[in-house]
Parts: C-alpha cells; structure tokens; sequence
C-alpha cells in the first residue's frame, strides 16, 4: 500500500504518525511492554559487545567455575564464569548474536520464502502447485533432524549452512499453512468483488491475499523463533553447527551439561536467556498481530485501567 | 445498438446430482440510461447472469456452454483476460447483496473506494483523496473526511451498501448490475439505497440491470422486467405492462403472491408446488408442474420466448389473454 493515499489512511497508518501510534499502542499492552525492554537490552549487549565495551574475556584460571552473585568480583562475573574461567555474562552477550541472528535470518528466510511458495500453490494451483506440494512432503517425510544432519554434513558446518538447512526444512510448515489460509482467504466475497472492479492477480494477491494471510504466518514465525533456536542448539551439541570458538546459546547449554551437577549456572543462564528471548518475540509478535487487526486495535489504544 | 446484448447464454454447474443447467438461454438487452429488473425466485438463475456478465462463474465447476454477451459492439466472451478486465469496473460495474462480505475488513472504506482508481491507473483532477471524499459525499456519509479512515465494521449495514455503491460507480460505468442490493436491509434504508442508486445512475446515464425478487422495488425502479424462471426468461414487458397485465402464468402468480395496496383482497393466493429441482426439471416447460393452464403440449415442447407486442415477449403456449 506504498501509493495509497496518505489521506485516506487513518493515523496508524501513515508514516510520520505510525511510529507514535505504535508507541501508544505498546503502552496498551504491559507483557508487550517488557517483551520489548528485555530485546531492548539485548540488542543494547550486542551493540555494547561490538564496539568492545565489555572488558576482557580473558581465560583465567583463578575464576575457574566462579559461582553466580559474587557481588565482590567484577561486574562481569556477576553471573558467574565458565570452566575456562571466562565471565559467563560477557559469553551470553557474545552468544546473544549469533544465536539471534541465525534464528531470525532463518525465521525470515522460510518466512517470506514459504508464504510466496504457499499463496502461489494455491492460487494458481495446477502443476506449478502439485510440484510445490509433493517437495513439501518429501522434505516432512523425513526426520528433520536427519536431513538437518545430512546436509550439514554434506555441505559443511557454517552459519550460513546452517541458516540454509534450517530454513528449509522448517519451510513445508510455512508452505501448508499459507496455501491452507489462501484457499480460505481466496474464496471469500471480498476477493470476488477485488476482480469485479477489474483487480488482475498480482494486485489480489498484493494488496487482498498477501495482509489476510500475513497475521497467521506472523504469528507461526514466532512460534518458530523458539523452536529454530532450540534446533540450533541440538545440532551444536551434536557438532555440526557453531563450531567453537564461536559460541552460542544452544552450544552453552550443550557445554554446560556436564557441570550440571557442580556448577549449574552453566546451562541455566543461557537456557534462560533463550526462554527470555523465545517468550518475548512470541508476545510482541501477538501484539504486532492485534495492532494490525483493524477489529481489535481499539483494546490496545482505548483501554483503561 | 443495444448497450449490452445477452443472447442464447447457457451456464451449467456440476455437482453431486450431475450436471445441471442454471442458465438454459438467456436472451435480453439493455439500453443507455435504461433500468431492466431480473425478477424471479431464489435458483432461478439471476444472479449467475451477473456473474456470467462480469466473469465471475467458477470454473471448475461452473462453465459458460454457449451464447454471447455483447458490450458496445465487442463480444466479451471472446475478449483476451486483460481487455475484459479493464472494463470490468470501470465500464461495467458489480454492486454485491453483501456488502460486509464484499469488503474488504483489513482496510479503511477510503482505501477501497481509492482502490478503483487505482486499480485502473485513473488520475483524477484534484487527486484521488478529494475524488474518494467527494463520493462519500454523494452517498450521503456525514463527515466524509473522518469516515473515510474507518473500517467496514464501524458502518452500518445500510452505509456499508452505500460505500459498494460508491465503489461501484467511482469510475462511472455504463452498465451497473445491481445484484439485490437492498435485500438485506432494513425497508426504510431500502427506499434510501434505491433512491441513492437510481440518481447517481441518472446522473451518468448508465444502465442499469437491478436484480431483485421484490415487486415493489421493482416497481419503483425499473423501466422494463423480464421474469426468469428456472435459468430461462419467461417474459419481458415494460414495467405497466407486467403489473397491469402480466402474460406468463408464472408472472401472474408472482404478482398475485404479492400483498397489494390498491385490493380488497384479503387472501395471498401463492403459487403451488415450488421451484423445481435443477438436477431434474420438468420436461418441455419448466413451469408446467404449477401452472393453472398446463395441458398436454406444455410436457412435449418447450415453449420459447415470441413477441407478443412492442416490447413484450412471452415463452408460454397457453399465455393469460390480454386484460
């Protein structure tokens, strides 16, 4: 809706006036709200980690396992340190961006990638269809996990094979349910009447099928977000998918597990720090979801307590 | 040159009983600045003419067998995709019966209205927004500028029929069909819906095919009616001649099941039996199993429509004699 004209947009919708509509928005919704602070945060700790603002992340033996709330230490150690004696916190901080950015990368890559392929299975249907389908169950055919392996083992364990193979074999779960909600969304008047007045498919599927689909793509990407990160951390832990030094949440909890016992805080902050970020996307993507619901914004912008 | 010719249309369906006929040669007309009703029961086959017209019979399962539909000289059944849908909206235009369903609920009212334009690529002089306003004004929506920015939901039923309206006629087509636009509204906004319809189509000189199963509409609205009965036209006549002197058998019940004004009558007579399964319809003529007048020619040979007068054509063997 690039053209529209601003005029006939209601406030949320125009550009200069969106941002603080959503910001009033946000402010309807307290569990969005701390969602939003703790991404805050972490994108703040990545950011403060690139410009190297964290201090050293120095091996020292001295702090070998060093327990959490050692509040006499350096603020670094805080949360404890790991086996090697470096500052767990300043590993989760260096972690939080591989980790986010292989999820997010992978989310947006069958996101956009399987939504395009489901809506045109369905609304043009035919052979171009059938093909798009009966890949899609050959991918669900077999374990995830087995061809997650095979094809990091073929091509190679790195970030980008990683995000490849993830992104693909989580793609059929876009696919089946973009087609299923077009062949919902395509049979409805609205759609009908869009061609009376002359729409060609392009601009159906533009500007009709495309935002009735999007809410529920939105919100199974979110679903997603979580499970892609706990897949990434499963195939860490088998060895083929961050390699060290690199590191990452799932590799954290992966490397943690054999200190469960003598030092726990190993595998808990970061399999926190995973619960953390999965449930906040998961809430700011339900929130963005009713922002975009014409018939349910009103509980974001006019509620009062 | 008539407007828009129909000539012979046939349309089938298939179904679970087989396939079936909606449409069984459907022959009309319409003239510049002319309102023509398509009056008849629920099934009768009005509303797959329209779509037929407008290219919106699925296929599969649907299928146009044979006929023409002719618009200002060029046959659109044989129009390449494109060309066919650049007239539609823009030169022949669609009101829906639901508007709630036929808009769309993501987007503001303006948007939709806009769309038109939009859609086939019109600048109009002082900008698609005051154009959008300007036709909410014409519709009557009060506070134009801030209604434009609501959505479908935040109207009532009537404005929202009014809102298709506005879309309908945004790029002021020649042929408007009007598929029972009033029949899910309230008497008092149906009178105001078909008030508001019928000047704006003045204005334009458009015309108009106004699909309805209600007489006093059609009454008020329509210069001529043709009646269809089981995917046929059973009669044309102007608007005086039907309700004065109505030929088909099936016109006159239908007038008759009618409550009136200007009668003694107490009693509604309807027309026994009712409308015949589609999968399975009477042989020779479609009405015969309820008509008053049958006899043995009307199960043999399927009675086609003949010029009884100006104007006036009449598919029966037995027709009612003049009054």
């Amino acid at each position: 809706m690039t053209d529209a004209p601003a005029e006939l947009l209601p406030a949320r919708e125009r550009r200069g006036r969106r941002i603080l509509w959503l910001v009033r928005a946000l402010a309807g919704d307290p569990m969005a709200v701390a969602a939003a602070i703790w991404l805050l945060i972490v994108v703040l700790a990545i950011l403060a980690d690139s410009l190297s603002l964290l201090g050293d992340n120095r091996i020292s033996l001295k702090a070998r396992n060093l327990p959490p709330f050692n509040f006499s230490q350096s603020w670094t150690l805080w949360l404890g340190a790991d086996a090697l004696g470096r500052p767990l916190l300043v590993r989760l901080i260096q972690a939080a961006s591989t980790t986010i950015g292989i999820a997010l990368m992978t989310v947006l890559t069958s996101l956009i990638g399987g939504t395009l392929l489901g809506v045109i299975a369905a609304y043009f249907g035919g052979i171009a269809g059938n093909i798009i389908m009966r890949i899609c169950d050959i991918i669900l055919g077999f374990p995830t996990l087995l061809v997650a392996l095979f094809g990091l083992y073929l091509f190679g364990p790195s970030v980008s094979n990683l995000v490849i193979v993830l992104a693909v074999t989580r793609m059929p779960a876009y696919i089946r349910v973009a087609r299923a909600e077009t062949l919902e969304v395509r049979e409805r008047l609205f759609v009908d009447a869009a061609r009376v007045f002359g729409g060609g498919p392009v601009w159906i599927l533009r500007n009709h099928i495309l935002p009735s689909v999007a809410p529920t793509m939105l919100t199974l990407a979110s679903v997603n977000l979580a499970m892609v990160m706990l897949f990434e951390s499963g195939l860490s832990y088998l060895g083929l998918g961050i390699q060290p030094p690199a590191v990452s949440w799932g590799l954290m909890v992966a490397q943690g597990q054999g200190y469960l016992s003598s030092a726990w805080w190993l595998g808990f902050f970061p399999g926190l720090a995973v619960m953390f970020t999965t449930m906040s996307f998961n809430l700011l993507a339900n929130w963005f979801r009713i922002v975009n619901d014409p018939s349910q914004h009103w509980r974001l912008v006019s509620r009062r307590r | 040159m008539a407007l828009l010719e129909v000539n012979d249309l046939r349309v089938s369906f298939d179904t679970a009983a087989g396939r079936i006929l909606a449409l069984n040669g459907v022959s009309f007309s319409l003239n510049r600045g002319e309102v023509l009703a398509l009056l008849g029961e629920s099934g009768s086959g009005k509303s797959v003419t329209a779509s037929a017209i407008m290219d919106l019979v699925p296929n599969p399962p649907g299928a146009i067998d044979h006929g023409s539909i002719r618009f200002d000289g060029s046959e659109l059944l044989q129009l390449p995709r494109q060309e066919r849908r650049d007239l539609c909206g823009d030169r022949i235009a669609l009101i829906f019966q639901d508007a709630l369903a036929a808009l769309n609920p993501v987007y503001p009212v303006g948007w939709q209205i806009a769309e038109m334009f939009r859609i086939h690529g019109r600048t109009v002089q002082g900008g698609v927004e005051k154009a959008v306003i300007d036709l909410l004004t014409a519709i009557g929506i009060p506070d134009p500028e801030r209604r434009a920015k609501q959505y479908p939901h935040e109207f009532s039923g009537g404005m929202r029929q009014r809102i298709m309206i506005a879309m309908a006629v945004a790029l002021e087509p020649d042929v408007i069909i009007a598929d029972e636009p009033t029949t899910a509204l309230d008497v008092t906004i149906q009178a105001q819906v078909v008030d508001l319809l019928n000047a704006i189509r003045k204005r334009s000189d458009a015309g108009m095919i106004f699909i309805t199963h209600d007489l006093g509409v059609v009454a008020e609205l329509a210069d001529r009616v043709a009646v269809m009965y089981a995917g046929r036209i059973v009669e044309t006549a102007s608007v005086f001649e039907l309700f004065d002197d109505a030929r088909h058998p099936y016109s006159v019940g239908l007038l008759a099941s009618q409550p009136r004004m200007d009668t003694d009558e107490d009693e509604l007579v309807p027309i026994p039996g009712s409308a015949p399964n589609p999968a399975a319809l009477p042989s020779g003529c479609a009405f015969r199993t309820r008509c008053p007048r049958a006899e043995k020619l009307c199960a043999e040979v399927v009675p086609h429509l003949e010029t009884v007068g100006p104007g006036r054509e009449v598919a029966c063997h037995f027709p009612v004699s003049p009054a």
